[in-house]
Order: structure tokens, then C-alpha cells, then sequence
């Protein structure tokens, strides 16, 4: 198995897609940098200055992230490389766990790297002290971050082994950014956004464990889905 | 008799369409099998379910003696396969993507890229990136690649598709020198007969599904007769000829103007003679033999392109 895990780090040497992680990382931070260098507003709080990068960090998450995950599965096909990749000695399963690391990886660095980043610009522009309980605070909030992301990978998986492309993932990402709530006004997304903010202990508090529950059945539920797609699906020439 | 790959009723059916039909391949030790079919004839389908791409409808495999009863069974540390067109990851180099197989076939050696790259030729272009390689440097990394692991039978599907004729026939002595030199199997699929003829020493012929025969090469020459080939203006006047002031009857008109004669074969100058006296114009006349290309065509029963 470690064979084909880091067989599957090897195919992205080179690849701009890595480059994804660092953006992902860095926009907000350097957004946030840039509009607190041409600002005569007073220093903001810490609290204000996690919470508005964190979001924007969360806004564009599913697309970003539906790219990295989609085009880890979908360049098999699009390159053609699914003829070779399954006639390795190793079951499709195996690869199939090799991606998913990958992507869970690549996702947990951002997360993380977007943490740092942020706490990095804070200590340039925020003259608040920072404490210790907002240091792991925040930390969880990302880390709550990831793990919602990480939920949605075996559906990009599973959409990106249907439509043979990276693309079905990131069309499925904005129809999930762009669907309207089921109020009115506002996405559905803004809502899960908001939920995701009280989780991480920002505005209204939100119960984790409908939140857990709910990310761990999309992600059984399309793990199974795309495992039994992957493993069954003939390779033609298409393909 | 040993088999190194040997098929039974092997099926493949797409709801109403069956694309391969209890097909029946045996291929022995070090032989090079001409596995040879029109376009759309069934050879990747069947290539893809020996090497468990696709999912046979109903049928089984057995590969070095021993019966495969799903993907997880296929040998694949033994095989070196290029599935119609070689895939490789674009932004890692040549030497990159050799590297990456080793890695994944397990090969402890890092001296076995180097060795397949010089077999291929390829060693000058070592990190250049896929995507900018020629697609004769394509196909030949798809070799080297298949050539890495050091594998008993080599199963290439149409491994000179885009090639130009310079690389076909490098390609053709490459394969013949790993079968003699190494005593590699090899599995070649093809819809090209000159290449096939040249190359192999087994041949089947897979048509619409179904596998129509299975023979040695020289067997086929053997079969086929000679025969005296005349190129006529007029091959309704020499035909009757033919009939009535030479008395041959084993003839037929193989296309409009050019006649096949099977018998009588050394009396070709009166032949002639005859014809030109009944004011026929004669504008070739030769001994020649059916070609794999007449026997395929009398088996698929004139299908235009093999």
C-alpha cells in the first residue's frame, strides 16, 4: 500500500496543481495584508482578523478543493493513464485509498498552511496580544474546515469517475456554493457557511454532533459508492 | 503442449451486441501471435479482458497454466502490456515516468530504467517532458515501459498506430529481437496484414467477434497456391480464351482486368501466345502466390480491410 500512496505523491511532481495548495493557503492572508496596508482604520482584534480570512477561506474551499480532488482521479482518464494504472499488481481499492490520501493530505496542508498564514499576517497588523485559548481556538476552527471538506471528497470522487474529468466535481462545487436557501435570500451554502462558523465557535453555537454525523454519512456513503464504481467499471478505450 | 495464454469461450456482450464471441486463443512459448481483425473486429476488447480491463460476459483465461478468475489473479508482474495508446503522466519527464513503473512493479534495481531507455533508444530525450515527445517516442516509451519489469509475454495492442514506416520497421525489429534474444511471448494486435506477415509466427484471425482461424504463418504459405496473375484490357474476351483454346477451367477474375490462373502454370508462354493471337492485349503476366491479405480475404469473406 505505501508503494502506491507514494506512487501517487510521485505523479504530482511537477504539477501545477500543487500550486493550488499554496494559493489556497496564502489568498487570504495576502488580501486581508494588502487592504490593512492602504487602511487608515484602527488595528483590528484578533477574533475579527481569524474570522473574516477564515471565511473567505471557507467561500472558495469547495471549489479550490473540488479541483485538487477531481483532477487527482480525473487526470487518469484524461491522460489516459487507466490502462496502465490498472495493470499494476495492486487492487483498484489500493489506488483507489492512494488518491484519497493525496487529496485528504493536500487539503489538510492548506487548511493548516492557511492557519499559519493567517497568524503570521495577524502578528504584522493586529496589536492585540494573542492568547493561548485563541491560538487552539482557532486551530479547531480550521481543523473543522478540513474535516468538511474532507466529507465531500469521495463525491468529487465518485462524480469525477462518472464524467471520466475533473470538471463534473467543480460544476457539482458551485452548484453547492451558488444553490439558493431554502429561506430565501442568501445560498444554501451562506447557511452551511454559518454552521460551520458556529461550530468553529464563531456567532450562533451549533451542536457538533448533527455536524459530525451528517460529514461522515456523505463521506461513507460516496466511499462506498465510488469504491464499488471503481472497482466494477470496464476500461475502454474512451477511457 | 504449453500455453502461455490460452482463452475459452471467451464473451464479451453488450446488451444486444456481442463485441467478442467464445473466442478461443492459444498462444504458446516464445511464439509472436499476429492477432489479426478489421477495425471494430473484437482484438481490444479481447486484450482488455485478458488484461483485465474489461470484464468478460462469460468465459475464462489461463495464463502460464494456471486459470485467472479475476483482475486480482492476473499475473501482472509477468506481463508487459501497451493497451492501445501508451498513457504517461505529462508533467513528469520520460525518465520520471519509467521510474514511477519501477517503483510500482517493485523492481529493486534503479539501473533497469536506464537499460530500458537504451533498448528503446530514448536515452538522449531522458528529461525531456511527455508531452512534448513525438508520437513514435510515445509508442516507444510505451515499449520501454512494457519491456521494464522484465516481463515472460508482452501483449501490444496496435503498437504502431501513427507510426511512420521508419519506426514501424524499427518497432517490428525490436519485437522480433526481444522474442529471439530474450525469449519473450509476444501478443500483437493488429489490422495492418503486411505487418502482422512480417512479423509473426502464429496468426489469428478475429472477425466480428468471432475468432475464424488459427495457424501457423508458414502453414498459410503452404496452403496457398501459386498462380499465373494476368493483367488484361479485356478479361471477358481472355477468359474465354482461356477456356476454349487452352482448356483451363481453374481460373477466376479477381478484380475487373486482372485475371488468376491455377493451373497450367508452365505454359505460361502459350498462354500468352493464345491471347495475344486473339487480339487480347496482354499487360503483365507473372507467377505469383496468395498473400496473407487473399487468405484473409477469403476467410472474412472479402471484407475490404483487415
Amino acid at each position: 500500500m505505501h508503494r502506491v500512496i507514494a506512487a501517487e505523491f510521485y505523479k504530482l511532481k511537477h504539477s501545477r496543481i500543487a500550486w493550488a495548495v499554496w494559493f489556497g493557503a496564502l489568498l487570504p492572508a495576502l488580501l486581508y495584508s494588502a487592504v490593512r496596508l492602504f487602511s487608515d482604520a484602527d488595528p483590528p482584534a484578533w477574533d475579527a482578523w481569524f474570522g473574516s480570512q477564515y471565511s473567505v477561506l471557507l467561500i472558495f474551499s469547495p471549489t479550490l478543493f473540488s479541483i485538487i480532488a477531481g483532477y487527482i482521479f480525473g487526470r487518469e482518464f484524461m491522460h489516459k493513464t487507466m490502462n496502465s494504472l490498472f495493470t499494476y499488481p495492486y487492487s483498484r481499492i489500493h489506488f483507489l485509498v492512494g488518491k484519497w490520501t493525496v487529496a485528504v493530505a493536500f487539503i489538510v496542508c492548506t487548511c493548516l498552511l492557511a492557519f499559519l498564514a493567517n497568524l503570521l499576517s495577524g502578528f504584522l497588523f493586529v496589536d492585540e496580544a494573542l492568547k493561548r485559548t485563541q491560538i487552539s481556538a482557532f486551530l479547531y476552527a480550521y481543523l473543522i474546515m478540513a474535516v468538511a471538506v474532507v466529507a465531500v471528497v469521495p463525491l468529487w470522487t465518485f462524480v469525477s469517475i462518472v464524467g471520466k474529468s475533473f470538471v463534473p466535481a467543480v460544476v457539482i462545487s458551485l452548484v453547492i456554493v451558488c444553490l439558493p436557501g431554502p429561506i430565501g435570500g442568501g445560498s444554501a451554502y451562506s447557511d452551511i457557511v454559518r454552521y460551520v462558523l458556529g461550530i468553529a465557535g464563531y456567532g450562533e453555537p451549533v451542536n457538533a454532533g448533527w455536524f459530525m454525523f451528517s460529514a461522515a454519512g456523505l463521506f461513507l456513503l460516496f466511499m462506498l459508492l465510488s469504491a464499488v464504481l471503481y472497482v466494477r467499471m470496464d476500461v475502454h478505450s474512451g477511457s | 503442449m504449453e500455453y502461455i495464454l490460452q482463452t475459452r469461450r471467451l464473451t464479451k456482450r453488450y446488451r444486444d451486441v456481442t463485441a467478442v464471441d467464445q473466442v478461443e486463443l492459444h498462444i504458446r512459448k516464445g511464439d509472436i501471435y499476429g492477432f489479426l481483425g478489421q477495425n471494430g473486429a473484437g482484438k481490444t476488447t479481447t486484450i482488455r479482458m485478458i488484461t483485465g480491463l474489461i470484464q468478460p460476459t462469460s468465459g475464462s483465461i489461463e495464463m502460464f497454466g494456471r486459470e485467472v478468475n479475476g483482475r486480482r489473479q492476473i499475473p501482472f508482474e509477468r506481463i508487459g502490456s501497451i493497451i492501445e495508446f501508451p498513457g504517461f503522466y505529462p508533467n513528469l519527464s520520460v525518465y520520471e515516468n519509467l521510474e514511477l513503473h519501477r517503483r510500482l512493479m517493485g523492481v529493486p534495481e534503479p539501473g533497469a530504467v536506464w537499460a530500458s531507455l537504451e533498448l528503446v533508444g530514448l536515452v538522449d530525450v531522458r528529461d525531456r517532458k511527455f508531452h512534448k515527445l513525438s508520437l513514435g517516442m510515445k509508442q516507444r516509451l510505451g515499449i520501454a515501459r512494457a519491456l521494464l519489469h522484465n516481463p515472460e509475454l508482452l501483449i501490444l495492442d496496435e503498437p504502431t498506430n501513427g507510426l511512420d514506416p521508419n519506426g514501424i520497421m524499427e518497432i517490428r525489429k525490436l519485437l522480433r529481437e526481444l522474442a529471439e534474444q530474450r525469449g519473450i511471448t509476444i501478443l500483437v494486435s493488429s489490422h495492418i496484414l503486411s505487418e502482422v506477415e512480417q512479423l509473426a509466427n502464429r496468426i489469428g484471425i478475429i472477425h466480428r467477434g468471432k475468432l475464424l482461424k488459427e495457424m501457423r504463418l508458414d502453414e498459410i504459405r503452404e496452403k496457398n497456391r501459386h498462380y499465373l496473375q494476368i493483367r488484361t484490357g479485356d478479361d471477358r474476351k481472355a477468359a474465354f480464351v482461356l477456356e476454349q483454346q487452352c482448356g483451363i477451367r481453374d481460373y477466376r477474375i479477381h478484380e475487373p482486368g486482372m485475371i488468376r490462373v491455377y493451373e497450367q502454370l508452365g505454359e505460361s508462354g502459350r498462354i500468352n501466345t493464345a491471347l495475344v493471337r486473339a487480339g487480347v492485349e496482354v499487360a503483365e503476366l507473372s507467377i505469383r502466390r496468395d498473400t496473407l491479405e487473399d487468405y484473409f480475404l477469403k476467410l472474412t469473406g472479402g471484407a475490404s480491410h483487415a
